[in-house]
């Protein structure tokens, strides 16, 4: 019988346990932070529709909004920069927001992703315990974490704590990342020109120790994912004439879908839950409530489970009676 | 009452570690990787420990947590393990990876997909019903028998291949 058997088979397997390294106090230190930066996060959306219905009142961003594609990273600094670009930041909360990495001490890390599949990301938020503005930076595995003030122009950072997860050899890493933030003797801050989003540069020495790419749609309460995708198309060019449009939502099963319709994207796309973020094949961000139209078709389940060759993505999400299925290579539109 | 809080998940997961590590070594095969699931676990778990700590159903949250985090590892190229062709210092050859039947057992198990796997371990190392997996893999009961199905069919093949076809019986119920 089944049951009996199976727990015979799997008792045998696990006959010789290996050496516990798991921490339940580094687990819950690692549990407060993420506690305190998802606080930090909700003050920060707060304030940052504030300043935006502010910014909006006295005219300053005229008849256009800013483009939600700013995020994008395939916009990216990583060029031509320069240790005196932009403004000085003279107060710390004007790095309030995410900022997603684009270079690292001379690397070009924008299509690099951590150990969660996430962006390199840096944060700077209010600290919700009332001491000034926090940060908090992923290095591909495990994320650190400080308190940041600006004195006289020149920034002062104290390096707190860090979750202490084990890392998987060979596995992505990108120290330089919570690093420069460590090492900056001052931010400069590049506003948002001609589609670009507004970039941070963190500067020691006459030196760009990194660059950042303002992500201001990020949304880090909604976590949720992942986003079904299709494999790599064989036959490029083909593929169904509908156009196939709808809302992004996040489903109660946590997948990206299209007005609550599971909804089949192309390859390449990803779903960031550290940003609440679709990333899709250009590089370009979508959020839940935004639009995304491109062309494919709307199929049964049955056929639309097909085009996903992930068997693994296929059980992570719930599947409705009618699939919206984007071409394997549509290029897609986001509009608010 | 923070600190109570703290003192009941302690409890929670001093208890439930040892079990939380073996369901994970189960789905992964490698206790490397199975204490980094567990601790990538404990530390959501601690996270929505204020929302959750007095539910009943513990047990199956901390599973959907881990099953999630095991196959969106999988899932991820980027966190995928790569070959390298010598150990990282410090790091003998597994300790786990035990020799003769106790190995074939495991690359039999190996050999069955993620989410067939997962699958079987809730439902028979776990003893959740078919709906608690269902509600844990947060997917339908008949996803969750056809894969019941599926991944006790490849377990009997992968066995067979081991030159173990009779060790168990993995016939399934009616």
């Amino acid at each position: 019988m089944s049951q009996d058997e199976m727990r015979r088979l799997f008792d045998a397997v696990l006959s010789e346990p290996g050496h516990d390294t798991t921490d339940l106090d580094a687990a819950m230190r690692a549990g407060r932070r993420r506690r305190r930066v998802r606080g930090g996060a909700v003050l920060l959306s707060s304030a940052a529709v504030l300043a935006a219905v502010g910014v909006w009142l006295s005219g300053s961003l005229g008849s256009t909004p800013p483009s939600v594609l700013g995020a994008s990273p395939s916009a990216r600094a990583s060029v031509n920069l320069s240790p005196n670009d932009g403004v000085q930041v003279t107060k710390a909360d004007q790095l309030h927001g995410y900022w997603w990495a684009t270079e690292l001490k001379g690397q070009d890390v924008h299509n690099a992703r951590t150990r969660s599949g996430d962006p390199v990301v840096l944060w700077f938020g209010s600290d919700p315990a009332g001491n000034g503005t926090a940060w908090s930076a992923d290095d591909g595995c495990n994320s650190h974490a400080g308190a940041i003030s600006v004195t006289n122009g020149r920034l002062v950072v104290e390096g707190g704590s860090s979750t202490l997860v084990g890392c998987l050899p060979n596995g992505a890493a990108y120290p330089a990342n919570p690093q420069s933030v460590l090492d900056a003797q001052q931010a400069r801050l590049v506003p948002a020109q001609g589609g670009a989003p507004s970039r941070l540069l963190l500067v020691a020495d006459g030196k760009v120790l990194a660059s950042y790419n303002a992500v201001p749609n990020a949304d880090r309460s909604r976590r949720g994912g992942p986003a079904l995708t299709s494999g790599p198309s064989k036959d490029p060019g083909s593929g169904m004439a509908a156009e196939v449009t709808g809302r992004l939502t996040i489903g109660a099963d946590g997948c990206a879908s299209l007005d609550d319709h599971t909804t089949v994207f192309p390859a390449g796309t990803t779903w960031s839950p550290i940003l609440g973020l679709l990333i899709l094949t250009d590089g370009t961000t979508a959020k839940p409530g935004q639009t995304i139209s491109g062309t494919g078709g709307y199929l049964s389940s049955g056929l639309a489970k097909a085009w996903v060759t992930d068997q693994d993505l296929v059980t992570s999400c719930t599947w409705t009676s009618e699939v919206r299925v984007f071409n394997r290579e549509a290029p897609l539109t986001v509009t608010k | 009452m923070a600190r109570q809080a703290d003192r009941e998940f302690l409890g929670w997961a001093q208890s439930n570690r040892p079990r939380l590590r073996q369901a994970a070594f189960l789905l992964c095969g490698d206790w490397f990787l199975a204490d980094d699931l567990v601790q990538d676990s404990l530390i959501r778990i601690f996270d929505a420990w204020p929302r959750i700590g007095g539910s009943s159903d513990l047990t199956r949250y901390s599973r959907r947590v881990l099953v999630n985090l095991y196959l969106d590892h999988r899932r991820r190229p980027s966190r995928r393990e790569r070959p390298s062709e010598s150990l990282p210092e410090g790091l003998s050859p597994q300790p786990d990876e035990g020799t003769g039947y106790r190995q074939q057992l495991l690359d039999a198990l190996r050999q069955v997909p993620p989410g067939q796997r997962a699958v079987l371990v809730l439902r028979f190392f776990d003893d959740l019903s078919v709906e608690q997996t269902a509600e844990a893999l947060g997917t339908s009961t008949g996803n969750v028998k056809s894969q019941t199905s599926r991944g006790l069919a490849t377990l009997r093949q992968a066995l067979a291949e081991q030159g173990l076809r009779d060790a168990f019986d993995l016939q399934e119920q009616p």
